[in-house]
């Protein structure tokens, strides 16, 4: 076994989520379809932060950083928080996937 | 080496589908714990018989556990703890269970699409 390479993401335990889209407003409506992913299953490594969601929400809505809020119960989370620990914090003996809520801000708006 | 270094990162799959569970697994002392799905789930997300899949996919790594072993690494895992999730396997079966570990091809057969962020984020 190549320890060297035990410390990988890839080896890591997967945790599931389900990402939808939560819109507040009426011209959030107007680009729904545009700015909601359609690949709405994600699989990553549970010691994947939401900060890292959050930059690949973006890279793949292609919108800015500051644009992108991650909420679990309509309460915004923090970027460090790892994966791991909103399961348990969050989803504890529940079935996956996790389902998180995102929301696009206007790009005007900071 | 460039990729190898990609590879070291945090990595996301996204599909338009539910995915197929994912299950982190040691199968040997002599190898860490790896990702693997259940074969039968591929397959059946394939519809592919299991004689198809390894004439196509020979590369792609499939691997055998007993059923007991399998269910008592799953079991340990904090996010496999709803009862349903793992109320198909038996705790005290000698059955062998087909694994396939994940992939960067496995999830393309799947219908899956990949991101990497690398480590500086």
């Amino acid at each position: 076994f190549d320890h060297s390479k035990a410390h990988f993401y890839r080896y890591d335990e997967q945790v599931s989520l389900c990402l939808e889209r939560q819109s507040s407003s009426l011209s959030e409506k107007k680009d729904k379809t545009k700015l909601t992913l359609q690949q709405k299953f994600v699989r990553c490594s549970v010691r994947a932060e939401v900060r890292h969601l959050r930059k690949v929400l973006c890279h793949r809505l292609n919108v800015e950083k500051h644009q992108v809020q991650m909420l679990f119960n309509n309460e915004s989370l923090p970027d460090h928080m790892t994966m791991k620990r909103l399961w348990i914090s969050h989803w504890f003996g529940k079935a996956q996937p996790l389902v998180l809520h995102y929301t696009i801000k206007d790009k005007r708006t900071r | 080496e460039e990729e190898e270094d990609t590879r070291q990162g945090f990595e996301f799959e996204f599909s338009d589908r539910p995915l197929l569970p994912c299950y982190n697994i040691q199968l040997s002392l002599s190898q860490g714990p790896r990702n693997w799905l259940l074969l039968s789930d591929v397959l059946k997300r394939l519809r592919m018989s299991s004689r198809a899949f390894r004439a196509a996919f020979a590369h792609l790594e499939v691997a055998t556990i007993a059923e007991a072993e399998f269910y008592k690494q799953a079991s340990l895992s904090q996010l496999f703890l709803c009862p349903d999730e793992l109320a198909a396997f038996l705790p005290d079966s000698k059955e062998l269970l087909d694994l396939v570990e994940t992939s960067s091809e496995l999830a393309a057969l799947l219908g899956s699409s990949l991101e990497c962020l690398d480590n500086r984020w």
